[in-house]
């Protein structure tokens, strides 16, 4: 059952594939559009002699450090703006004015403050993971029933202790959804830094291969992304559900 | 206690902020080729404005931003009513998307530098590319998530296939469509600024770009102060045009 549906899924793409394929023999397409044979065998090169996971690895390890950079710094925000409310009534304005400036158009400002570099990248993927994890955790520990944090008030928990306690599990599964929203966008930023400014990773590689007329490396490389965007997707949501089985009796 | 009275101490933050930025700027504390004062960003602004400089980019950005959208929107509509209402399509094609969604579409950028060349159309390709998936997907769930006792009014009634996508099918989907069409906009807002900056033929990108690679900071924050207002703009008229098109629904009890 599942052979059959995911050999029906596989049907649109090996009859583009094949028309593409026969059409590029035919001469018929610009020598830009490259065909799916060489970017298989562009592929398969990149793939033995290990340059594709070189670049692939730089990608993941950038988007990975921002990620968690920005992950921490935002869930520390949020349970601050979360839980006290003068504060949120102070920076609140602020922090939704710079959320709507896209991040892409802090990469020119960030290139001039960190240079060509790991640098560059680790911050704008933080920057922008920063952004949905406040979110989430501000509105996953405003949900939080008073009254927990009146127990644990009147226990009389340390600051700390409450926050370690009670607060983080309380809002952990917001703070979960708000992660996994962040970890598609860190991955996202991390190629277009790279496409952009940064010559690093799997989106120099596709910016590199179309710069210098080499079509198959283009496309081979966008398919690895396209199968690494889907892999970290599934984990994600698959993790998710998994670690938070119990919430959802 | 009114609105007003909430909304001050934001307020008051952001100058206070503006104010310390200005202060640490004029004591030499910031290096201001990369923070420039804030007045310096604010008479760059006023000065691109008042002198055309900063309008053609301005205009530029917002022609390829809405005619990039706009063909999204259409072309996601019309492959998500195809998707979403037929079994082939469930079957054959929605697998595909499905696997072509988690692709970082300012990837496909390049490939539209190479099969496009440094133009127009190629930064709005690149805007419709990335900007289909969310209207795409959202108009594939809601044409197939038609009430199903609606599929049997359709039948009872014996409507044309039209009359029934007219007066059914899209009512119906149109919330999911909507609330993508928004998610779409700001994605083809940073799509417009990638694009721009890789064909730099024009636009809030390529002036980003120009700015950064000449060192003139207050034209980059101006002009990234631009974008933003650009992003809250659209994102509000968006809201204002969800409201109305969806005004029929009913509305919560509470206002």
């Amino acid at each position: 059952m599942i052979w059959r549906a995911a050999a029906r899924a596989a049907l649109l793409p090996l009859a583009v594939f094949a028309i593409w394929e026969a059409f590029a023999r035919a001469h018929a397409l610009p020598d830009s559009l490259s065909r799916p044979t060489a970017i298989a065998a562009a592929l398969g090169g990149e793939l033995l002699d290990g340059s594709l996971f070189a670049m692939a690895g730089q990608t993941l390890v950038a988007a990975t450090a921002g990620w968690l950079l920005g992950g921490a710094l935002a869930i520390a925000a949020g349970i601050a703006i979360g839980t006290i409310p003068a504060l949120r009534l102070t920076v609140g304005p602020a922090l939704e004015l710079m959320r709507s400036v896209p991040p892409v158009a802090l990469i020119p400002i960030a290139l001039l403050a960190f240079g060509l570099g790991p640098k560059l990248e680790i911050f704008m993927v933080a920057f922008s993971v920063f952004w949905p994890v406040i979110i989430f955790t501000a509105s996953g520990v405003g949900a939080i029933d008073p009254r927990v944090l009146e127990v644990a008030r009147a226990l009389r928990f340390s600051p700390l202790a409450r926050v370690l306690h009670f607060v983080l599990p309380a809002a952990s599964e917001r703070i979960a959804v708000g992660l996994r929203v962040g970890a598609g966008i860190a991955l996202v930023v991390a190629v277009t830094t790279e496409i952009i400014a940064n010559p690093s990773g799997i989106g120099y590689g596709i910016a590199f291969s179309a710069t210098t007329l080499r079509p198959d490396q283009t496309f081979a490389d966008l398919l690895a992304l396209a199968v690494v965007g889907f892999a970290i997707n599934a984990a994600l949501v698959g993790g998710e559900r998994r670690l938070f089985a119990w919430a959802r009796t | 206690m009114g609105a007003h009275v909430k909304v001050l101490p934001g307020l008051a933050f952001i100058i206070v902020l503006v104010g310390l930025t200005e202060l640490a700027c004029d004591a030499h504390l910031i290096s201001p080729a990369i923070v420039p004062a804030p007045h310096d960003v604010w008479s760059a602004l006023v000065v691109g404005i008042g002198s055309g400089d900063l309008w053609a980019p301005i205009r530029a950005t917002i022609a390829h931003l809405l005619l990039g959208w706009c063909a999204a929107c259409i072309a996601g509509v019309a492959l998500g009513a195809l998707v979403g209402l037929t079994a082939f399509g469930r079957t054959y094609v929605a697998p595909t998307l499905e696997f072509l969604r988690p692709l970082p579409a300012s990837a496909v950028a390049p490939v539209g530098l190479l099969l496009i060349g440094r133009n127009d159309v190629m930064i709005v390709a690149v805007i419709v590319f990335g900007a289909i998936w969310p209207v795409l997907l959202g108009s594939v769930h809601g044409f197939a998530a038609v009430e199903p006792r609606l599929r049997d009014v359709i039948r009872t009634l014996q409507l044309t296939p039209t009359h029934a996508l007219r007066s059914i099918a899209i009512p119906s989907a149109l919330p999911d469509i909507i609330a993508g069409a928004r998610v779409s906009i700001a994605i083809a807002l940073i799509l417009a600024v990638v694009a721009e900056i890789l064909a730099s033929t024009g636009g809030l990108g390529d002036w980003l770009n120009l700015a950064e690679r000449s060192y003139r900071a207050p034209d980059l924050y101006a002009g990234v102060l631009l974008v933003g207002l650009l992003g809250v703009a659209t994102n509000a008229g968006l809201a204002r045009l969800e409201a109305y098109l969806l005004r029929w629904k009913e509305t919560p009890a509470w206002p």
